[in-house]
């Protein structure tokens, strides 16, 4: 059932929603599937369906999907497990393409009927050419097509294509990401993967065109040799993000219990993703960091980092992390540092030997020729400028703060080589207040910003260690 | 200069401030510190000291520590570091007991002349008995006694008033000032926090002993950038963990980080494995971050120490089940899966399974309501297999339902539960990067901590510093078995 144009799905032209509700005081995740639709501006028709018939917000409620007058193209089930084989042959009559099913209580359970209704239900879709998505997930999310499985999920489109095995993960990725200002092209939640599983959409993916960039949540694999095969030809074309989860063995326990996979052993995954190039992250929070340093940072030309910012304790923390992560801080040459000198007049409270530690009293135009200074450096390949917030006590720190991002800010045309900014230590409500409207703002001057030092310095290496795989990989083609 | 009882620098009667400017539009530390111990409640006498004289908000500044009418015990100069042996001469005819220099521009900057002032200090300090804390550093904070090297005005907070059990010391100023606020944030309060920079007289040697000594500190912390004297903090180390756990974080521990931290506080760093075997083999906790001080910090005060490992987890949502038994396990805790009555009695409470996770992770459904909730957590809880429970909170996974409704519950239910289970708690709020998840989690993290919960903002973070808890309390019993 190999399928590598699942274009279709991502622009059904109607939907149908099982298991709409016409009573409105009572929670019913059909109801808020089809305000989802609506929030989310879906432009084709959106039919409820409910064995009570009745209406909802002025819409009728079918009672079957074979009573709706017109074709329905994708069918959301949000009904209880034991209704579905008759769901799927009605899909069937109607000419349905594919149900997304939210309902769950399959093979995820411990109960063995479930795996019994599972194999029932998809026996039913095979034999009607039906595609399935999930049981036991949260769908599609398609901004561009107005698709969506979230009351307010962001409306704005970008460059991410996602494949989520967990649904609560799936939102919980979506979240983070625009937190941090990286949007989606579609986002897939697939539970189970009864039918189209995670190889299905990874070839999906890897052509698409509103894909730059491909990540993926998997707790386990339907399809080993597969998906390895898949994901080598994938990263060939794009980086491929993926976070294993259920590594361990208590993960594995809780894997099969949510999603029913097949979760493997740690070792074995390392060394798949490793030799197919996959960028390896540990974390949703690693997951979002390593997106947004693919598409914001330009590729730095080595691993020798400046590191910019304030405090000499942060410094040294600054230092420890980027090394831990695999960049290299190069002491600054004698030329650089005496330039530093003559910049501050003196270096009483500043340290110019990189880790740099700059005075911010002096303000952001003598800030921006520091940072140039620095940045101009033939040893350096990138700069890491990080503003620590709450290490401040004479001074509100908006002012010392204001002053590094307003330099930031200034560096855009002047400075040539990768900058990434780490906005941190904002723990009290005033800071990360202050760090909140700095990251917006830099983040719409076009700059990566992370929370902290050693996620920023982590992300960029992986970023580099892919785009040397793959120089590699596309050698070997070249040469052989 | 071995000095067990350094109280007395905590409890000043009165303190000059070298380094106080009469003209308030400029920024000058001098004036910072003097506001920031008179609205801190500092009770005794401030004496604001300048060449220049003049006067400030009223008060007197002396041309000269020499013409203060009265007697000063202690010091703080924040004046260029060309002027301070002058000021020690004149402190030494004066009688103060101690000196702490904000100022920097000693040893740690790249001039033989910084080198050159710092050993003359030391010279005139040594003759006069005079103790120094510093230079290049922030000082003292002491709730009890109204000392604080933080300004308080709009728009920012200064230190907290409240004191508490948790005595650190901390080489550099702003990495002190962030683990204030951070353990504040929490629900962690401090006894003393001294920051003492380059250390040229009082060292990270002086400020344990002090601390292993000190009955307001039940938990000591230290952030070290390098060691003065190897073989004496060795030596205070072992005695200091056999009373009280020490958690230390060691900075500058790779090649570059060791350069950044000679920049910083003048320290010698030291290898990094030198370091571990010496933290381990006397069983202080190492730490490798300043949120995991507090994290460690956290664990000592509110979590009561569990029996084992065996930790049942129990939150929302299947992903976040599967993610947190992964961190659960590699911080090196156990999830045995729940014994099949338990499940079964959980799954009677429920009507069905779907939807849910009753292993361990436990995944509940959220809207079953606050009473089932309770339930079920005090019938695992119940479980004899069960040594301590993590419950955890995630805020960015609704999308169906609105978040409020959602984690209210949930946070009611635990706040309800205070008291009535007798096995350690830990309660996790995570997944909280959009701003109305940021700010509904920020004030269940206030009301939760107020009830006395210990709060992690990540499940991994939570299971790693409890299993450093219980690894400390294993050494604490090896060792005195060997004794």
């Amino acid at each position: 059932m190999d399928n590598s144009t699942l274009d279709y799905l991502f622009h059904p032209r109607s939907i149908a929603i099982a298991g709409v509700s016409p009573d409105q005081t009572k929670f019913n995740v059909g109801l808020r599937y089809m305000q989802s639709l609506f929030n989310s501006g879906f432009k084709g028709e959106v039919y409820p369906v409910g064995p009570g018939g009745g209406e909802i917000s002025g819409s009728r409620i079918y009672r079957s999907i074979r009573d709706i007058p017109d074709s329905v193209d994708y069918t959301i089930s949000a009904i209880p497990a034991r209704y579905t084989p008759h769901l799927v042959a009605d899909c069937a009559t109607k000419g349905v393409k594919a149900i997304h099913f939210f309902t769950a209580g399959f093979g995820e359970i411990e109960d063995e009927r479930g795996g019994q209704l599972e194999s029932a239900m998809l026996e039913i879709a095979r034999q009607s050419g039906i595609r399935i998505i999930g049981p036991n997930c949260m769908g599609l999310y398609c901004p561009r097509t107005g698709l969506s499985f979230g009351l307010d999920l962001p409306r704005r489109s970008g460059p991410v294509g996602l494949f989520a095995q967990s649904g609560v993960n799936s939102v919980i990725c979506i979240r983070e990401a625009t937190a941090r200002g990286v949007y989606f092209s579609k986002v897939v939640s697939y539970g189970n993967a009864g039918d189209l599983n995670e190889s299905d959409f990874l070839k999906y993916f890897a052509g698409d065109l509103e894909t730059k960039v491909i990540t993926a949540y998997i707790e386990g694999v339907r399809e080993g040799s597969r998906f390895a095969t898949a994901l080598r030809e994938a990263a060939k074309a794009k980086p491929v993000v993926v976070l294993k989860a259920g590594a361990t063995e208590a993960g594995t326990r809780a894997a099969v219990s949510h999603t029913s996979a097949i979760a493997g052993s740690n070792e074995i995954w390392r060394n798949l993703l490793r030799q197919a190039g996959a960028i390896q992250v540990n974390s949703i929070e690693e997951m979002v960091d390593v997106n947004l340093t693919l598409l914001s940072m330009p590729l730095p030309k080595g691993r020798n980092v400046a590191i910019i910012g304030q405090g000499g304790g942060p410094s040294v923390l600054a230092a420890d992390d980027c090394l831990n992560a695999g960049l290299a801080v190069p002491m600054l040459p004698v030329e650089v540092r005496q330039r530093l000198k003559d910049i501050y007049a003196s270096e009483t409270g500043s340290s110019f030997r990189n880790p740099v530690d700059l005075n911010p009293f002096l303000g952001s135009k003598t800030l921006v020729d520091a940072i140039r200074t620095v940045a101009d450096c033939g040893q350096v390949d990138l700069l890491i400028i990080h503003v620590p917030f709450d290490i401040w006590l004479f001074i509100n720190s908006e002012y010392p703060t204001g002053v590094f991002i307003e330099a930031i800010l200034h560096l855009n045309n002047v400075v040539s080589k990768p900058v990434g900014v780490v906005l941190y230590s904002q723990t009290t409500d005033e800071a990360r207040q202050l760090a909140s409207e700095a990251q917006s703002r830099l983040r719409e001057a076009g700059f990566a910003v992370y929370p902290s030092i050693g996620r920023a310095a982590s992300a960029i290496n992986k970023v580099i260690e892919y785009h040397e795989w793959r120089q590699k990989a596309t050698k070997g083609i070249a040469s052989g | 200069m071995n000095d067990l009882t350094l109280d007395y620098l905590f409890h000043p009667q009165s303190i000059a401030i070298a380094g106080v400017s009469s003209d308030p539009t400029k920024w000058n530390p001098g004036r910072g510190y003097m506001y920031a111990l008179v609205g801190f409640g500092f009770r005794g006498k401030v004496y604001p000291v300048n060449p220049s004289g003049g006067e400030i908000d009223g008060t007197k500044i002396y041309a000269s520590i020499k013409d203060i009418p009265g007697s000063v015990d202690y010091v703080i100069s924040a004046i260029p570091a060309q002027h301070t042996p002058q000021l020690i001469t004149d402190c030494a005819a004066k009688g103060v007991k101690a000196i702490h220099f904000f100022t920097s521009g000693f040893s740690e900057i790249e001039d033989e002349e910084g080198e050159h002032l710092a050993s003359e200090i030391l010279e005139v300090v040594r003759q006069s008995g005079i103790r120094v804390i510093g230079p290049n550093c922030m000082g003292l904070y002491c709730p009890r006694t109204g000392l604080s090297f933080a300004l308080e005005f709009p728009g920012q907070s200064g230190f907290p008033k409240q004191s508490g059990p948790v005595g650190l010391f901390a080489q550099s100023g702003g990495n002190s000032n962030y683990c204030i606020r951070e353990a504040s944030a929490k629900g962690v309060y401090f006894s003393k926090v001294v920051s003492y920079g380059n250390a040229v007289d009082l060292n990270e040697s002086d400020f344990l002993e002090y601390f292993a000594g000190d009955s307001e500190t039940e938990v000591i912390a230290a952030y070290i950038e390098g060691v003065k004297d190897g073989s004496r903090f060795a030596r205070a180390l072992k005695e200091a963990t056999k009373v009280k756990p020490v958690i230390i974080f060691k900075v500058g521990a790779t090649e570059t980080g060791t350069r950044a931290a000679a920049s910083h506080t003048g320290a010698v760093a030291g290898a990094s494995k030198v370091w571990e075997s010496l933290l381990r083999q006397s069983g202080a906790i190492q730490v490798y971050s300043l949120e995991e001080v507090v994290d460690v910090s956290l664990a000592f005060l509110r979590v009561s120490l569990p029996e084992g490992r065996n930790t049942a987890v129990i939150g929302v949502g299947g992903g976040a089940s599967v993610i947190a038994a992964d961190e659960c396990s590699n911080a090196g805790l156990t999830l045995p899966t729940l014994p099949v009555q338990l499940r079964r009695r959980l799954r009677d409470m429920y009507t069905t399974e779907a939807g849910c996770i009753f292993r361990n992770p436990v995944d509940m459904a959220p809207v079953t309501g606050k009473k089932m909730l309770a339930d079920s957590i005090r019938a695992i809880a119940d479980c004899d297999q069960i040594d301590l429970l993590i419950m955890h909170v995630a805020f960015d996974m609704w999308s169906l339902i609105d978040v409020n409704d959602v984690t209210a519950a949930y946070i009611e239910t635990i706040l309800d539960l205070k008291g009535t289970i007798d096995k350690p708690v830990a309660v996790v709020l995570h997944f909280c990067a959009v701003d109305r998840a940021k700010e509904l989690a920020s004030r269940a993290q206030s009301r939760l901590c107020e009830a006395g919960f210990a709060v992690y903002s990540s499940i991994g973070r939570a299971a790693s510093a409890i299993n450093k808890l219980i690894e400390y309390h294993e050494w604490r019993q090896g060792s005195r078995e060997d004794a």
